[in-house]
Formats: structure tokens, sequence, C-alpha cells
């Protein structure tokens, strides 16, 4: 489990890339918002708030785009993919399965291309969320750098979290 | 130098006082003395070798007659002298030289130094005495010792008198050309102590040199003496330029001090700017690290509670049949036969329930994992806990760095319109400092030159004080260098004349010898005179010219053409005013032949031949000869006598000259 390159393609690559300081460190010339030091990072919280918000979007190939997630970064990141994976199988409810079936699925066999499929399609909700969170009234670094504290912000208001 | 006069005192054989005059007639210039062997003749020769220089050849010493010596009484004086009157240079001079003799033993007279004295008659008729000092040098004038031999000289001698070694000196001096000779050895700048080499040896060389060399040091120092003063001079404009432009720049800068305050200010807000730039790039890293770090952890703390309902929801959570393995379920499912006796074929429902139960054992429990991912959740909700507090404080600090960044842009662009078409005093210091630094380079400059022409100058003065003292050598040096100049054409005019006036008169001499030879001689010889007037006879016949060894009597005719030869030319030196601007007029005083026996070993026809000539080529001539040597003489040179004496022999120590008077001598 997450020992192979993943490939996000289409318009999420084009998030993802967007999203990701990495990118702009890659091209200086290109403007993106860059709330993420690294696509990987984008990748994990895009899982996080997919089903949070029960987003799930399908694979699409409008664009020729493709972002290309490393197999070592993968491998370094693993025990926090795992832990983020086994949320979303416990919180998928897409399947209709039991308390006990999703424990199932999260803990003894995890490792299948349907949960993987799952899980990435949750991914790409995520980061299309993040990316409209992100870049909605924001065209300006400033800007976007000031959407980080009003997305956390925000987010802690709409569900109700004091910290 | 004419012999007028003969007097001889107790001198040898000549007792008392004895007379001779000799006749100074052109004409009748023959005197003629005649005389037995030991007479006397050789004695008068010597009386006149020791009266012009005091030496003589007698082999005893005492010159006082014996007879008047042995008359004389005991501790007695007398005298002994020889004086001759000639006539040199149109002047008269008696020369008398005197021997003081003593009788103190009655065999040996005691015999005082000789003394010479020399007068000469002024024209007024009066004598005046020559200083003792210069007696003898006045003789050498007249007649110079080394020439004697050719005027007197005896028939013993006639022989060798052209093979004697100084032949050329001896010519030269008579010729007159010893005079120029000695001029051009004077003048020769080869020789050291000539008056060329003596001038050029006070010539100081050096000190011309130094003054040379000198004269350039000055100049040379007083160029750059010039280059330092017109550097002081730009130096000391440069300086005044420099004051000028540092109280301008300060009068600039204190009347725009407020101006400066705020290009100041400028300036740190500029700064300030630039620091707070920088900055805003490292919090806005700051706020997307501390972002991203724990940004699907906060995301997902909606998460954790709805994670762990579902866990607490499952029904077996975690919790097995102890001590039983999943094998023996597998044991009990393939029987088909529970614990209970319940066949297990015929209910799925229970098949499922077992099945279920296996699963919460090992190996398949799930347990452990399901309470690590709790610990991590657990976790991950904790280390979120400061998530929004240090967002905020990253955020608050990128907005107070943007509005303390918009504050100062807005000053700085304040600043910027306040100072727009102001000075900028900030060069103006700048120029300042520039300004001073160049001044003080100056004034040290200006120090330095002042040291340097200071000294300098102190060199123009040694330089010019030393060549003060240099200007007396070197008019000194131009003096002799004139003098020198001057000297080198006297040396090369005498030089130059010397070697044509020997020239001639070798040419001269040769011509009147051979035409005398010929006069003199009968034989076919032939008479030769080579660089050293050395005479040789050549015989000619049609086999060519040789030389052959000659007789005593070919000896006496030859030495009689050369000595009538040197006495000719010197009588046609004077007698001939020949004298162009070119050359110099030699003096040659006519001189006397005197001569002792002169036709010893001379054939009759000879003796005629010389006879005949002698009187001819010489102003006068004075024979002392042997009664039978005038017989042959007397026929062709009588008529040119003037004088004629017998010298009478009384005893051997005792003879008189008188007049002739026998048939014999006529």
């Amino acid at each position: 489990m997450f020992t192979n390159d993943i490939y996000i393609r289409g318009k999420y690559a084009t998030y993802l890339k967007y999203l990701s300081q990495k990118t702009e460190k890659n091209d200086r010339h290109e403007v993106v918002a860059g709330v993420f030091e690294r696509m990987i990072d984008v990748y994990m919280t895009g899982a996080i708030v997919g089903v949070l918000y029960g987003l799930r979007k399908e694979e699409e190939n409008t664009s020729s785009v493709t972002a290309k997630l490393f197999a070592d970064v993968l491998v370094r990141e693993q025990d926090n993919l795992k832990n983020i994976f086994t949320i979303v199988m416990l919180i998928d409810n897409s399947c209709g399965l039991t308390d006990d079936e999703k424990i199932e699925r999260a803990f003894k066999n995890p490792d299948t291309p349907e949960n993987m499929k799952i899980f990435n399609s949750y991914v790409r909700g995520g980061i299309e969320w993040l990316y409209e969170a992100f870049t909605t009234d924001a065209t300006t670094k400033d800007e976007y750098i000031a959407k980080i504290y009003s997305v956390v912000n925000d987010f802690l208001e709409e569900h109700n979290i004091y910290l | 130098m004419l012999i007028k006069q003969i007097t001889l005192k107790n001198f040898r054989q000549y007792k008392n006082k004895q007379v001779v005059k000799f006749s100074c007639d052109k004409e009748k210039n023959v005197t003629v003395i005649l005389g037995v062997n030991t007479s006397g003749k050789t004695t008068l020769i010597q009386a006149f070798n020791w009266c012009l220089y005091g030496k003589t050849t007698f082999k005893t010493r005492e010159l006082i007659n014996t007879e008047t010596f042995q008359k004389m009484q005991m501790f007695s004086q007398e005298e002994v002298y020889v004086e001759i009157v000639l006539y040199h240079e149109n002047t008269e001079y008696i020369i008398k030289r005197t021997q003081i003799v003593s009788k103190e033993d009655s065999n040996k007279p005691k015999c005082s130094k000789p003394s010479l004295e020399v007068a000469y008659k002024e024209e007024n008729g009066e004598t005046e005495t020559i200083a003792e000092i210069n007696v003898q040098n006045t003789v050498e004038k007249i007649l110079p010792e080394a020439l004697s031999d050719y005027f007197f000289f005896d028939g013993e001698h006639i022989s060798e008198i052209n093979n004697k070694g100084n032949v050329a000196s001896a010519v030269r001096g008579l010729m007159g050309l010893d005079t120029i000779s000695e001029t051009v050895k004077h003048f020769n700048p080869i020789r050291t102590n000539s008056v060329i080499g003596k001038l050029k040896k006070e010539l100081d060389i050096a000190k011309d040199d130094e003054g040379r060399k000198l004269i350039l040091q000055l100049d040379n120092a007083k160029n750059n003496l010039q280059k330092l003063k017109d550097r002081l001079a730009n130096t000391r404009k440069e300086i005044d330029f420099f004051e000028n432009k540092k109280e301008y720049l300060n009068k600039k800068i204190s009347s725009n001090s407020e101006t400066k305050n705020r290009q100041e200010e400028k300036l740190r807000v500029e700064k300030d700017i630039k620091f707070l730039e920088k900055n805003q790039k490292f919090t806005e890293q700051t706020i997307v690290k501390d972002f991203t770090n724990g940004a699907f952890k906060f995301f997902a703390l909606p998460l954790y509670e709805k994670v762990n309902a579902v866990i607490e929801n499952a029904s077996q959570e975690g919790v097995g049949i102890p001590k039983m393995h999943s094998d023996s379920i597998d044991f009990i499912l393939r029987r088909g036969k529970c614990i209970c006796g319940a066949d297990l074929t015929l209910n799925q429902g229970a098949v499922n329930n077992i099945k279920f139960e296996q699963s919460l054992l090992p190996p398949q429990h799930i347990g452990t994992s399901i309470r690590e991912f709790k610990k991590d959740c657990n976790r991950f909700s904790q280390e979120v806990s400061e998530y929004y507090e240090t967002i905020k404080k990253d955020y608050i600090q990128i907005r107070e760095d943007a509005n303390n960044l918009y504050e100062k842009r807005d000053r700085y662009d304040e600043l910027s319109k306040l100072l727009q078409g102001n000075i900028d005093v900030g060069k103006f210091e700048k120029d300042l400092v520039n300004t001073q630094k160049m001044l003080k380079e100056k004034k040290d400059l200006e120090l330095k030159i002042s040291i340097d022409i200071g000294s300098l100058s102190n060199q123009v003065e040694t330089f010019e004080s030393k060549l003060a003292s240099l200007v007396i050598v070197n008019e000194k040096n131009e003096r002799l260098k004139k003098y020198i100049t001057y000297a080198e054409s006297i040396f090369d005019y005498f030089n130059t004349s010397y070697i044509n006036a020997e020239k001639k008169v070798k040419e001269d001499l040769l011509s009147s010898i051979k035409d005398l030879f010929k006069t003199m001689y009968h034989g076919s010889r032939t008479v030769e005179i080579d660089n050293d007037y050395k005479i040789t006879l050549k015989i000619s016949d049609g086999n060519g010219t040789y030389t052959n060894d000659t007789s005593p009597g070919l000896d006496t005719v030859k030495n009689f053409a050369f000595i009538a030869g040197i006495v000719d030319l010197a009588r046609k030196k004077i007698s001939s005013d020949d004298s162009s601007e070119e050359s110099i007029e030699f003096s040659s005083e006519p001189y006397p032949i005197v001569m002792d026996a002169p036709f010893s070993n001379t054939d009759e026809t000879h003796i005629e031949n010389i006879s005949k000539v002698l009187p001819s080529i010489a102003e006068q001539v004075i024979l002392i000869v042997m009664n039978k040597d005038w017989e042959y003489a007397k026929h062709t040179m009588l008529d040119k006598v003037a004088n004629l004496y017998q010298i009478e022999k009384k005893s051997e120590i005792n003879s008189s000259i008188l007049p002739a008077t026998t048939k014999e001598a006529f």
C-alpha cells in the first residue's frame, strides 16, 4: 500500500499543483497559491477533506495535466497515509457497510483496488474543495496567504471546534 | 768672431809678455806664425783653448814658464795669463784667464785656481766688466767649446776632424741651427720639460672637467628648482581650490540640514522596507510550513469522533474468546458439528457467527491495529491543539509586517516627494570628505615640495660657490690654453724652419765642400755627405761608384775641404741677407781658422791648393806653420798675409814671438 507512484490527472492535477508550493519552486514563473509545502500534503489533506464533506469525484481527463507523486515520498509518509486511509475506510458510507464491516475493510483487508478507488475519489473531491476554498476571492500571493488564516478560522467556526 | 790679438804672459815656454796681432782685414786676412819643431806652435793653440775654456792637453799641469819660476823669489807671486781680444757681433771683448803662481817650494810652483775675466767695450769706448758668474757663459756664447775644435786645431788632429762623433751637432751649432734646434727642443710638446710640456702640466684639466660637470649639475639643479617652484605654485592653487570647495560644501551642507535629515530618514526607511520585504517572505513561508505540517490532522478534527464512534459501535471490538485459536474454529467448521452438538452444515447463520468469532482470534486479530490507530488519532488531535493559535500568530505577524511595510512605503513615498528637486546633501558630504582628503594630500605635498626646494636651493648655492672658485682656475686654464696654442704654433714654425734650414745647410755644405774639394784635390775622387755630416770619398770609374781606403794625406785634404766648406757656408750666410717671410734668418757669426801645422802629411800640390782656397773662404786665417811647409804655401798665400811672425826658440823653455824679418819668410 502506497509503495508505487500515484498519478493524478486532469483538472485535479492542476488544482493539486496550484495549491502546492513545490510547483512554485520548480517553476518560478508559474503563479500558484502555494499554500501547501508539497503535493503529498495536498493529497493527504484532500483525502481527509473529501471524506469529511462526503465529496467523491471520479477520475477525469479533460486536460493532459498529470501530477505524479513519487513512490519514495509516499513510502516516507507511509504511516500518515495508512492512518488517513483507515479514517476514510471507517467514515465512508457509500457502500452501505455496517460499522463492523467498515472495521473489517479498514483493518483486515484494506489494500484492494476497490478501496483505493474509493480513497482516491475522496482525494479528488477534497482537492477540489481546497482549491475553491483558497482561490475564492483570492488572486494575489498576499490574498492566498491571508486565506490560510480565514480557511482555518472558518473551518473551526463551521464545525464548532474550539482549540 | 774675429781674433784681434792674443797676449801671453809666462805661459809655458813663452817667457814674459808676448803679443801677437792678428789681421782682421777683409782682403789681407791671413796671419802666419812660423816656427820650427818644438818652438811652441802647439802651445799657441793651447793658449787659445786655455784662455777660452781653461783646458790644455799638456802632460805637465804647470803653466808657468819654467825660467820665470826658477827666477822667482821664494814666497813671491807671479801671474800667468793669456788675454784674447776679439770682435764678436760688432763688440770688442777682452777675455783674460789668469793663474797666480806662488813659490813656496823651490821645485814645485803653487798654482791658484785660474780666474777668468771678460770685459767688453761699449760704444762710447768705455770698458764694461762682465760679472764673474756670467763670464764662462759669455765665452760659450761667443764660441761654444764644442765647436772650438773646428777652429783651433793642430795638424795631428786634422785628419780626425770629420770622424768625430759630434760632427752633426758641431755643424748645426756652427750654422746657427743649434739655436733654432734649442728653440725646437724648448718648445717640443713631447718633452715634459719643454714650454708646452710645462704649460700642459700647469693646466688643471681635472678642474676643467669638474667645472663642466658642475655647470651641468648646476643647470640640472636650477631646472629642477624651477620645476619644483612651478609645482609648488600649482599645488598652492590646488589648495586654494580645495579650501574654497570645502567652504562651499560646508555652507551647502549646513543650509540643507533638514534635507539632510530627510535624506537620512529616507535611507533608513529604504533599509527598513528591504528588511520587511525579506521578512515578509520568511513569515509567509512560516505560515505555509505551519499550515502544511498539521493540515490533514486539523481537517480531520471533526472525523476523530466519528471514527471512534464506528469503532465503539462495532460489537466485537477487539475481544476474542480467550485461549481460543483460529485453528480450533477451522477444526469445528471442518467436522460440521458445533461444540454444543448442533449440526453446522444445516445452519449458515451459526457458521457466520463462528467465522466472526474466528476473526477475532489470532492471527487475524485486529484489536492491536485498532488500538494503535486510535492512539494515532488521539495524537493527531493533540498535535493540532495549538494549530489555530500558531496560524493566527503567523497571520498576525504577516498583517503587522504588511502594515508596517505599508507605512514605511507610505513614508518613503512621502519623503521622496519632499526631497524631490532638493539637493542631495549626502553627495555634498561625500564630496566634502573627498575634498578634505584631497586638501590634506595637497598640504602634505606642499610641505614636501617646500622642503625639497630648500635643499635644492642649498645645492644650487653650493654649486655656484664651487663654480665661482673654479672660474679662477678656468681663467688660468683658458690663458694657458692660449699660451699652448701660441707655443705650438711657434714650435711648428721653428720645427718646419729647422727641417728646411738643415736640409738647405746640408745641400749648401755639400755643394761647397764638393767645389772646395775639387779645387784642393788633384785626383778623381768625389765627395758624399751623409745625415751625420760625415764625408765619404768615392771613386767613380766605368764600373760604378765605390769607396776605398784613404791615406792620412787624403783625409787632411778632405777635412780641409770640410772645414773650408763650413766656413765658406757661414760666410755666405752672413753676406747674403736672404730673409724671406717664411724662413728664419739664422745668425752665423764669421769664425777664424786657427791652424797648427796644417800641412803635415800633405803633399806640396795640396798645400798650394789649400793655401789658395783658405783665405778666400775664411774671414780670418791664422796659420802656425813649419818653415818648410810655408815654402809651398807662401806662393799662393802671401798676397793675403797681413802679419807674419816668427817664433824664436831661445831654449827649450824660452821662446818669443816676433814679427818675421827673414827673407825666407817672404
